[in-house]
């Protein structure tokens, strides 16, 4: 079949194709019914779009805006790695470099903040990973909040003073005072809904409880036994056939897990 | 972390913006430093919890005879993940894995409160098998905060194969109950006419043929009977089957996984998947039928299912062989194991080595009627290379022969995918075992 000559073997290797043989098929999924939703891997180009539709915003030359692609293109690959922070770190250099017009600063902070918001939604979910359309609109009304927040200061600050007046200081200094103010006003409007502030979790908690009380009645390792055959009587559980007991409960922290 | 170090480019936004009096600059570092303070203001506070469960329904997979040019069915296996989110707590990435499936991965929402999703694999496999290993991590909002990874299962799921519809099935030579839906070879109460006898003690009075008395015995001058004359039919009796599973082997039909370096697919039957369908089948047949079924395996020696009948004794049956699997490395036997006298012996293996061949004849030896079915899936040769391609041909070659022999020496064989080799039967096994079941036929010993 091979030939010794390097030719040959090159020949064989490019054009010495087992057309006949079929290929494995692969491997059956395990599905998981969510709402309705997208791939991740649209997320992701979006992202990467986003990064590359700021790169052509700031940059006119073909050189930096090939950059810029590559740096969306690293934005679609790795969502969860440092490569969308130095796209973020990147442009906000280049913006500074420069003087630009509002309108690419406006441009640039909605493109920033969507690729940064759905790179963090998609990060660490394969790119056949269902994202469920629910899931990309949790938060998008504070993030929507915080980008027409933004957007109204940097209005601010470009057309009623100037930009060299110290009342532009006074005003990003005085925005962020109520940004904070609204801050704790919604924190202390949620905590209304839940409870008392202290006793939010105990609260939770105990409705959990009482939640799991109603729904579960039996013990739990004897549900995952399966039901019996159809029509008649229920055969005893396999040996070994129980679930692993419960985990403890996470807790919350910032070290990302995939990292 | 990514969200930590976004604010922090927001805050160097912002400072630089104020060390360069450039407003603007800090204006684009003002999404990411409000982000991460909403997210801080925002967090969850108690840990969330979650719970992995079996699906409702009783998982089965096997063969649709309804479809048999599609190949075999494939079983559907569900599994409910509930997760219970705290306040605080926005989406959970949910990964979940099963052996021989491709993961699943998705983003879920959990804002709205505690939900549940349903994930679900397909397989052909039978049997108890651990499925569904969860991984999940849930994430605050713009996933500052985040907890887990959380493991859930693996669940350990029994898949039972499900029974195709046979039309008859073959008897033993002998039956041997007292009462059963056959007629035996045996006087007794039954329906079918054996002969007209001489009424003798133990005779019931209601079998006394009144009109065959009178014909022969009546004396005219007296008007008396001389003698009686009973009815006799032949005994009604029920059959016993012991299906013997030959589970020492479990081999797929890519040839090249049978040397245990490679996994075989889940979307096909391995030949102890078919053995089990056959040998449920079979069960199911005989005991709607009123017979009495029993079960033993040929591999780990354990107490065989002795030979019963009703409800009860299918789902004994079904329970058993979705437990059987290969375990370690049975030691050779010496003797057939013991069955029922005059019970048909129905012998499920693939037949690749002496073994099982050896238990059939012994059992045939013993004046029982023997079953050989052969539950080898339908083989792949084409990813062998040309040593695996001759190694495989001398162990069909062997197999061939032992399959030949078996049929010589008088045991009957059957294949439960028609022609998986080329030793096999053109015709489908329920169409061979409606052909063994016929009062009149010869074996077969070409």
């Amino acid at each position: 079949m091979s030939t010794a000559r390097p030719a040959g073997r090159a020949r064989d290797w490019m054009f010495g194709w087992d057309v006949n043989t079929p290929r494995e098929r692969p491997l059956p999924p395990v599905e998981i019914d969510v709402d309705r939703w997208v791939p991740a891997w649209a997320v992701r180009v979006v992202a990467g779009v986003l990064v590359l539709a700021a790169g052509a915003m700031l940059l006119t030359d073909p050189i930096a805006i090939a950059v810029a692609a590559a740096l969306g293109v690293g934005v679609a690959v790795g969502p969860q790695g440092t490569i969308p922070l130095i796209a973020l770190a990147a442009a906000i250099a280049a913006f500074a470099g420069g003087a630009p017009s509002p309108g690419v600063g406006a441009g640039l902070l909605v493109c920033l903040h969507a690729m940064h918001y759905l790179s963090r939604r998609v990060a660490g979910l394969s790119p056949q990973a269902r994202v469920e359309l629910a899931a990309l609109r949790r938060g998008l009304l504070p993030a929507v909040a915080v980008q027409a927040f933004a957007q109204a200061v940097g209005v601010v600050v470009w057309l009623v003073p100037g930009p060299s007046s110290p009342f532009t200081w006074l005003a990003v200094l005085a925005l962020l005072a109520i940004t904070a103010l609204v801050v704790v006003g919604i924190r202390s409007v949620r905590a209304a809904e839940t409870g008392p502030g202290p006793d939010r979790a105990r609260q939770a908690r105990q409705a959990r409880q009482a939640r799991q009380a109603r729904r579960a009645g039996p013990a739990r390792h004897t549900d995952s036994a399966p039901p019996g055959p159809p029509g008649g009587g229920t055969p005893a559980d396999p040996p070994g056939g129980d679930t692993p007991p419960d985990p403890p409960p996470p807790t919350w922290r910032s070290v990302n897990p995939d990292a | 972390m990514q969200s930590i170090a976004a604010a922090v480019i927001g805050a160097g936004a912002l400072a630089l913006g104020v060390i360069g009096s450039r407003p603007d600059v800090a204006v684009l570092g003002l999404p990411f430093v409000l982000g991460f303070a909403w997210a801080w203001f925002t967090r969850p506070e108690a840990g969330p919890h979650q719970d992995l469960r079996q699906g409702a329904h009783r998982p089965t997979a096997g063969t649709d005879t309804d479809d048999a040019a599609s190949g075999p069915s494939i079983g559907n296996v569900a599994a409910d993940l509930t997760l219970d989110p705290e306040p605080g707590a926005e989406v959970v990435r949910v990964r979940v894995t099963s052996q021989g499936h491709r993961q699943g991965q998705a983003l879920i929402d959990v804002g709205g409160g505690s939900r549940t999703v349903r994930m679900h694999l397909e397989t052909a496999r039978t049997g108890v098998q651990p499925m569904f290993r969860t991984d999940l991590v849930w994430s605050s909002y713009d996933e500052t905060l985040i907890a887990g990874p959380v493991r859930l299962g693996p669940l350990r799921v029994t898949v039972y194969p499900t029974a195709v519809p046979l039309r008859r099935l073959p008897l033993p030579r002998r039956l041997q109950g007292l009462t059963g839906p056959h007629t035996s070879r045996r006087v007794g109460d039954g329906t079918d006419l054996h002969d007209v006898n001489l009424f003798t003690p133990g005779d019931r009075l209601r079998r006394i043929d009144w009109r065959v008395s009178a014909r022969r015995s009546l004396d005219v001058t007296t008007g008396r009977l001389g003698e009686l004359y009973v009815r006799r039919t032949f005994a009604t009796a029920d059959a016993t089957v012991m299906l013997v599973v030959d589970s020492r082997d479990n081999v797929g039909p890519d040839v090249d996984t049978w040397g245990g370096g490679k996994e075989a697919r889940v979307d096909e039957p391995t030949s102890l998947d078919l053995a089990r369908e056959a040998a449920t089948s079979l069960a199911k047949r005989y005991l709607d039928g009123g017979d009495r079924v029993g079960l033993d395996d040929l591999g780990l020696r354990r107490r065989p299912v002795a030979p019963a009948g009703g409800r009860k004794q299918w789902d004994r049956i079904t329970q058993r062989l979705a437990t059987i699997a290969p375990e370690g490395s049975p030691t050779p036997r010496e003797r057939a194991p013991q069955v029922s006298a005059a019970a048909l012996v129905v012998v499920f293996s693939t037949f690749l080595d002496d073994e099982a061949a050896r238990m059939a004849q012994q059992w045939h030896a013993q004046a029982h009627r023997v079953i050989a079915v052969d539950v080898l899936p339908e083989v792949r040769v084409q990813h062998l290379d040309t040593y695996q391609q001759t190694a495989y041909s001398l162990v069909r070659l062997e197999r061939g022969i032992r399959l030949e022999r078996l049929r010589r020496a008088g045991v009957e064989v059957v294949h439960w995918v028609g022609d998986p080799d080329g030793h096999g039967s053109p015709t489908p096994a329920d169409v061979d075992l409606l052909v063994l079941s016929r009062p009149g036929h010869r074996m077969r010993t070409r």
